[in-house]
């Protein structure tokens, strides 16, 4: 046994380097530079010097940094929690070939299946052009709308916050759909049969029966893709860049301002570590709910 | 026998060994704006002339070209960051209002014993040094400075009833004009064979970048009298009401009175580009509007001349036939800065050498190659529109240069440049200038321009210190 433990550290060991270069290493370094003043250009560049906790006390007080929080809550809220979990866990049941929603379902089902996933293992970038190919003011919907005789609208800038919501709905919903689908062909069917005997309606089965059944993969998708979603940056960074003004602009794009756009590298991933202690309370606060009900 | 061979072989091994160290090839790297007009030529003369001319000196150099995002900001961002990680190129161009903030960081090699030890540096005009000089140091060369003039479409006034040519004298000479031709949008867009006719526009928000600060906000705020810097105290100018006219001008264009596009139209997509291609359009896009006024940078006049530019008016009718410009008034006669009728402002590109060069001998080489009389001549003539202010006055007095000179030519540097000012050459500018671009939006968005003042005067402060900035009546 003490051998195979020597034999599994010399086989780990190469994987733990790789990993302490280009994950450890760099966070490390990460820290660091939020200590510091360091930045991209300017006096700062030449000569960084240690600041302490500046960089945090700014943060702290910071009012673009808490917009942008408050802008992701809203964000990961309506596309994540309400969008594609609501949206998949729907699907799910809509197409779920046991309970045959409706006649019919099993060609139509797996069409929507299939194209849900479809969008979900579609790359961020090509998401962000599909939909800034609909929504541009040259685009496929202002087309459409002057077809019709309508005034076309700048969707992106006028409805910011709402179209990268739908856009990153239509992109994630295809993995909670998945989940949900895998959790309820796991429910066993004598559960849902004894319903019937006892006369429950479709809802009562859903609201009294799946749904209590269904909490803990529910809580675990819901964690996940708020930390995804979180971490969201490309999609809603190709379609508004943020803009306008500050409307869109979430912590993963305020981020990337600041230390990109603005120069300000040290405090850039002063952000980012923001990002991180928000991102670890929620899911401290899920694991909390879900131990709980659990 | 063997011996004697193996001791032939190894003495020539030797021999080709000194001879590989004796030959071992100098690389430079190089980075250009590849969307420069004059960027083909860097491939195609300057490298290849500089590569062979310093193998006739017995050096043989090699110039590799990096190549950049393009424009202005991801080239920005990638210049940095390979300062920053020191894999940037040996030479390189740089926006001359970035060499501040970039020598502070110890990126640039100081130049200045390099130009002292070269006899044509007495040739650079004042204005062209300022711009590549900080603290006291040279720090890089510049070939030309830019400025800006207002054109205006001749044919869309000519519709509109308006006088041409055309010089307005105020603001409210402008604003007029915009009215006349807003009242007869349909008809004038109907005759040109386009979607839309738009009076004016002055560029704005956060997407123009830099041209929203340069080429809109700052030829309103010199022609309101105001600056963003207050040399004078050496402190940032937090109000005035120079400001305030400036901001209230945008308030009045996008908001108030609808003279230019809708305000969503600077939120989205790349819309300087954009604009430029409806100040060009007369009927080649149908689908597009065209624009009757528009303060941009003077190249403009040549792109609209070049088939191979998006920019390109098609003959007939030609460029001009319906394209042409004037001065940027101030908001009455004598409000401008320094009591100016008009105003205008320059700026301009530098190429530097990166302080962390091998051989930073050869590359002042290749500057003083690229900067020399006779190169600047001949880039004159291979580039239609290039080298048009330059910064030697030697080439200035040159007479094939001269008679190169188009009357446009004469027009930006007989009247335009006496009047034209410059940016701050300060490190803070650069972040300044994202506020002002910030304000912009701010009134786009619909925000009245005393709570933008208010809220610019405050994020100023801010950010570079309350102690840093005034208030000026």
């Amino acid at each position: 046994m003490k051998k195979n433990l020597g034999v599994l550290a010399i086989l780990l060991v190469p994987a733990f380097v790789l990993w302490s270069i280009f994950m450890l290493g760099p966070a490390i370094w990460g820290i660091r530079l939020t200590f510091t003043n360091e930045a991209l250009t300017g006096p700062a560049a030449r000569d960084p010097e240690f600041i302490g906790l500046a960089n945090y006390q700014r943060l702290m007080r910071d009012p673009y940094f808490w917009g942008s929080v408050y802008r992701s809550f809203v964000f990961v809220l309506g596309s994540a929690i309400i969008g594609q979990a609501g949206l998949g866990l729907l699907l799910a049941m809509l197409t779920s070939e046991r309970r045959r929603v409706w006649s019919r379902i099993r060609l139509t089902g797996r069409l929507a299946t299939t194209l849900c996933w479809l969008a979900w293992v579609t790359p961020e970038t090509l998401i962000g052009w599909c939909w800034i190919s609909f929504l541009d003011y040259n685009g496929v919907l202002n087309q459409t709308i002057k077809a019709l005789g309508f005034e076309p609208v700048y969707w992106m800038v006028r409805y910011g916050m709402l179209s990268i919501i739908l856009a990153n709905i239509w992109w994630g919903t295809g993995w909670s759909m998945m989940l949900f689908k895998a959790a309820l062909e796991s429910i066993p069917r004598e559960v849902e049969e004894a319903a019937d005997v006892d006369g429950a309606s479709s809802w009562q089965k859903f609201r009294y029966v799946i749904l209590p059944l269904l909490r803990r993969p529910i809580f675990v998708n819901v964690l996940l893709i708020t930390i995804w979603t979180y971490g969201v940056f490309g999609l809603p960074f190709m379609m508004t860049g943020g803009g306008p003004g500050h409307r869109t602009e979430l912590m993963t794009i305020y981020a990337y301002k600041t230390g990109f756009k603005y120069f300000e590298i040290a405090y850039g991933t002063t952000v980012s570590i923001g990002i991180l202690f928000i991102t670890l309370i929620l899911a401290l606060v899920y694991h909390r709910l879900l131990a709980r009900k659990a | 026998m063997y011996r004697c061979v193996k001791t032939f072989f190894l003495v020539g091994l030797l021999f080709l060994g000194l001879g590989a160290l004796a030959q071992e090839q100098i690389t430079l790297s190089l980075a250009y704006p590849t969307w420069f007009t004059d960027y083909p030529r860097f491939l195609n003369w300057y490298i290849p002339a500089f590569e062979k001319w310093m193998a006739a000196l017995g050096t043989p150099v090699k110039i590799e070209v990096m190549e950049l995002p393009a424009p202005d900001d991801p080239y920005r961002e990638a210049t940095l960051l390979r300062l920053a990680a020191g894999t940037h190129a040996d030479i390189f161009a740089d926006d001359t209002f970035y060499i501040p903030a970039d020598a502070l960081a110890g990126y640039l090699l100081n130049l200045t014993p390099y130009v002292e030890a070269w006899p044509e540096w007495k040739f650079w005009v004042p204005a062209a040094k300022d711009a590549i000089t900080f603290q006291g140091k040279v720090w890089g060369l510049n070939r030309d400075t830019d400025v800006r003039p207002m054109y205006y479409r001749k044919d869309i006034f000519k519709l509109a009833g308006l006088p041409v040519p055309w010089q307005p004298t105020s603001w409210e000479d402008i604003l007029e004009a915009a009215r006349a031709i807003k009242a007869k949008r349909a008809e004038i867009a109907e005759e040109i064979g386009v979607s839309d006719v738009i009076p004016i526009a002055f560029k704005a928000g956060i997407l123009g970048g830099e041209a929203t600060t340069m080429q809109g906000f700052y030829m309103l705020l010199l022609g309101a009298g105001g600056r963003l810097y207050d040399a004078e105290s050496g402190k940032w100018v937090a109000k005035s009401s120079a400001l305030l006219d400036t901001l209230k001008f945008y308030h009045k264009i996008y908001i108030e009175e609808r003279l230019s596009v809708e305000p969503e139209f600077w939120m989205a997509g790349a819309p300087v580009d954009k604009i430029h291609l409806y100040l060009s359009n007369v009927g080649q896009r149908p689908k597009e509007p065209a624009l009757a006024m528009l303060v941009t940078w003077d190249g403009v006049w040549y792109d609209t001349v070049n088939p191979q530019h998006e920019r390109y008016i098609p003959d007939p009718p030609g460029r001009d036939a319906v394209l042409a410009y004037c001065k940027m008034p101030a908001k009455e006669p004598g409000a401008g800065i320094r009591g100016q009728d008009f105003v205008t402002i320059s700026g301009g590109w530098g190429m530097v050498i990166n302080a962390a060069t091998q051989y930073p001998d050869i590359a002042f080489e290749f500057l003083k190659f690229v900067h020399s009389k006779g190169e600047m001549l001949a880039n004159r003539i291979a580039v239609p529109g290039s080298i048009r202010l330059p910064a030697r006055w030697d080439l200035i007095e040159d007479p094939v240069y001269q008679k190169l000179a188009t009357s446009y030519d004469v027009f930006c540097a007989t009247e335009l440049v006496p009047l034209t000012t410059v940016r701050p050459g300060l490190p803070e500018y650069p972040k300044v200038s994202d506020l002002v671009q910030e304000a912009t939006e701010k009134i786009l968005l619909g925000e009245k321009p005393e709570d933008v003042l208010e809220w610019y005067a405050g994020t100023l402060a801010a950010m570079v210190g309350a102690e840093n900035v005034i208030e000026l009546p």
